[in-house]
């Protein structure tokens, strides 16, 4: 108790009603809401209304992590490397909270993240990677094909 | 089957459209747009830059990629799709009067992209003034414009001058049809918002258009310029017009030094000047600029024929920031200039002297060059008379950090000065020795051994160069990617094959192609460029 005590501690409720107890250093890195705890409202708790606890839990995780000045660099890429491995729900759902708290180095890594699960598939292959039903008609899928390949080629636009 | 459709489900469109930032390739992008409807529509809307080489289906266009800021047309691309659809060979000529984009088309994009900020218009050699008015009328963005290769009238201009009030950036490079009375217009019009200019016109552009530019363009911070007709009184009024001025290019064969004293004077911030051929300016132009412009880092002195030593010497007193330094073909710089340059400028990381005519007695001298050059990383010597393997060694021994070095043509460097340079250049990463007639197998051994981190090399022409020196090649260069052994007849098709095998990271070479045996042309057919050569 005495060492939290010396601490400053922020309290966060999220969608289903779980409260997470964070130190203020942690939560200095949620942008958005930064202003709440910093205008001293001591004790107060913060709801999060679109966060489920489990995402909220996890995004509390990955800034811990990244408030701790001791981790030296190449852990902290082992830790980001393994915290994307989730599922693909969960994912999006901590891009959404992060976009949400204004999380900036949180919201580049999942998104890069879905980046390069998309980098160098066709477009079947994506649909079946994040189950997307295809709504083309074969015609349309020609006419749109035929579009994006000629403005496309802006390619040349540099030489 | 199927799973749940997560990411459309969880992600909004603001989220899906960083995801398609973040993908960097086309190739990617393309794919993504062909997901699905959703995906289509945000990728489009997610353009901002279109390279347009069709003239039917611009409206369509304008319609799907509503927030396009940037669109290139370039008449060249549509003819060579011409081509390509028509599936003939039309000469030149016939295909370029099939080129037809009209000025109803330039008028289309200025409808279409409300949002334009950036047009850039190449290979339009037929009128179009019609349609670059209606572009001036309707977009009032405009921030950018580049004409390359195209027709403008005065007319034209003045509606550019007149409407675009938020035009920064003017390139407008052999244009036809571009008199004064044009870039007066357009100088009146838009000068208080321009940045940038840049003319290259064969046509006769004055002093009257230069005037001009000085008296409206005050916030000018680049400007280049080619033109036979200018002499002084245009760029005095630059001078004293333009203070902001930070980068300024010159290929002016009429300007005498009057008016670079005045750039000394008056344009403080400059850090880049570029010279081309400018015959008549003298050293005391040169000490103008050394006095003046102390903030300068780049400086290029090619073909000015009247500058000498005294005139390097003001500019290495006062330009103590010089990073790079380019005095091709400036005969009347000796020694003495480079010496001053040397001691002076400590920072310096680039030197290029191609075409200079050292005198045999200042050999001795020469040789002293590189003390001051500690730091130089990147050295171009080419059809200098003078520089042979004595001062070579001295460049070798003094500038220990070099990374680049090019010599081209020369009959006096031989096998020792190259010995030293790989004795003592070890971070070299690029080489060139075409047509020094007198390297040979040692001089390349040393080479091989000393330079592990060699990348580009290029030996085209070497009388002496054999096998030897290939062998030695494939044993010490492990990154070694591309090489031109090219015109070099003591190399035979054992050396080649010898190179290919023991060099992995070889991506290009360029050889005759009767050195390459059919094995090695099998194996490594995607490595080898060939030369044309008459048997």
């Amino acid at each position: 108790m005495s060492s939290t005590e010396a601490k400053k501690m922020v309290v966060l409720k999220s969608f289903d009603g779980v409260t997470f107890e964070v130190e203020e250093s942690v939560a200095v890195q949620f942008e958005s809401i930064r202003h709440m705890f910093e205008d001293n409202l001591a004790g107060s708790v913060i709801p999060l209304s679109n966060i489920k606890s489990e995402i909220l839990s996890k995004v509390i995780d990955y800034c811990k992590r990244h408030a701790d000045d001791t981790t030296d660099e190449e852990d902290l890429k082992a830790f980001d490397a393994d915290f994307v491995k989730v599922e693909h729900g969960t994912l999006f759902d901590i891009i959404r909270a992060a976009n949400y708290l204004n999380i900036k180095s949180l919201l580049d890594l999942t998104c890069q993240t879905v980046a390069d699960m998309i980098k160098g598939k066709t477009p079947a292959e994506i649909r079946e990677l994040f189950n997307i039903s295809d709504e083309f008609t074969p015609e349309e899928e020609e006419e749109a094909s035929i579009i994006t390949r000629f403005i496309y080629m802006d390619r040349y636009a540099d030489c | 089957m199927r799973g749940f459709d997560w990411i459309n489900t969880v992600l909004p469109d603001e989220l899906m459209l960083q995801i398609f930032r973040q993908l960097e390739s086309r190739e990617s992008r393309e794919a993504c747009s062909l997901v699905c409807k959703r995906w289509l529509s945000l990728e489009r809307l997610s353009r901002e830059s279109i390279y347009i080489s069709t003239d039917a289906h611009i409206k369509l266009l304008s319609q799907l990629f509503v927030n396009v800021v940037k669109v290139t047309i370039s008449g060249r691309t549509y003819l060579i799709n011409q081509l390509a659809l028509d599936g003939e060979s039309v000469s030149e000529e016939n295909g370029i009067r099939k080129c037809c984009f009209s000025d109803s088309v330039l008028a289309a994009v200025g409808d279409g992209f409300t949002k334009l900020e950036n047009l850039r218009l190449m290979c339009f050699p037929d009128a179009i003034h019609v349609g670059l008015i209606s572009i001036a009328e309707k977009c009032k963005l405009l921030k950018s414009l580049e004409l390359e290769g195209c027709r403008v009238d005065d007319e034209a201009l003045a509606a550019i001058g007149k409407y675009c009030s938020r035009l920064e950036d003017i390139i407008l490079r052999d244009c036809l049809g571009l008199t004064d009375n044009g870039l007066v217009q357009l100088a009146i019009g838009c000068g208080r918002t321009l940045k940038s200019l840049d003319v290259a016109s064969y046509e006769s552009l004055t002093d009257v258009a230069l005037e001009a530019v000085g008296f409206h363009c005050s916030s000018l911070e680049t400007l280049s310029l080619f033109s036979r007709f200018i002499h002084n009184e245009g760029l005095l009024s630059v001078a004293l017009g333009c203070r902001l001025l930070k980068s300024l290019k010159l290929h002016c064969e009429n300007m005498t030094g009057e008016a670079l004293q005045a750039v000394g004077s008056f344009c403080l911030l400059l850090e880049f000047l570029s010279l081309y051929r400018c015959y008549k300016l003298t050293d005391r132009s040169l000490c103008a600029i050394g006095k003046g412009c102390k903030k300068l880092k780049k400086l290029s002195l090619e073909y000015c024929l009247l500058l000498s030593d005294m005139g390097l010497d003001s500019v290495a007193i006062g330009c103590r920031e010089l990073v790079h330094l380019n005095i091709n073909g400036c005969n009347n710089i000796a020694t003495d200039g480079l010496k001053s340059i040397g001691k002076a400028c400590t920072g310096l990381s680039k030197l290029d002297l191609l075409h200079m005519r050292f005198q045999q007695i200042e050999n001795d001298a020469l040789c002293e060059i590189h003390i001051g050059f500690k730091y130089l990383q990147s050295l171009h010597l080419g059809y200098c008379s003078g520089i042979g393997d004595k001062v070579l060694c001295g460049i070798a021994r003094g500038c220990r950090n070099l990374k680049e070095l090019h010599i081209r043509g020369s009959l006096e460097v031989g096998n020792e000065g190259i010995i030293s340079i790989g004795q003592n250049c070890k971070f070299l990463r690029d080489l060139v020795l075409d047509f020094c007639h007198r390297v040979g197998d040692s001089g390349i051994i040393a080479i091989a051994r000393g330079c592990p981190q060699l990348n580009h090399l290029s030996l085209t022409g070497l009388q002496n160069l054999g096998d030897k020196g290939m062998v030695a090649l494939g044993e010490g260069c492990m990154v070694l990617e591309t090489c031109d052994i090219s015109f070099c007849p003591c190399i035979t098709e054992a050396g080649v094959t010898t190179l290919i095998t023991s060099c992995p990271t070889l991506k290009k070479v360029l050889v005759e192609e009767r050195k390459v045996s059919p094995r090695t042309k099998r194996r490594a057919h995607h490595l080898f460029k060939y030369v044309w050569t008459i048997e």
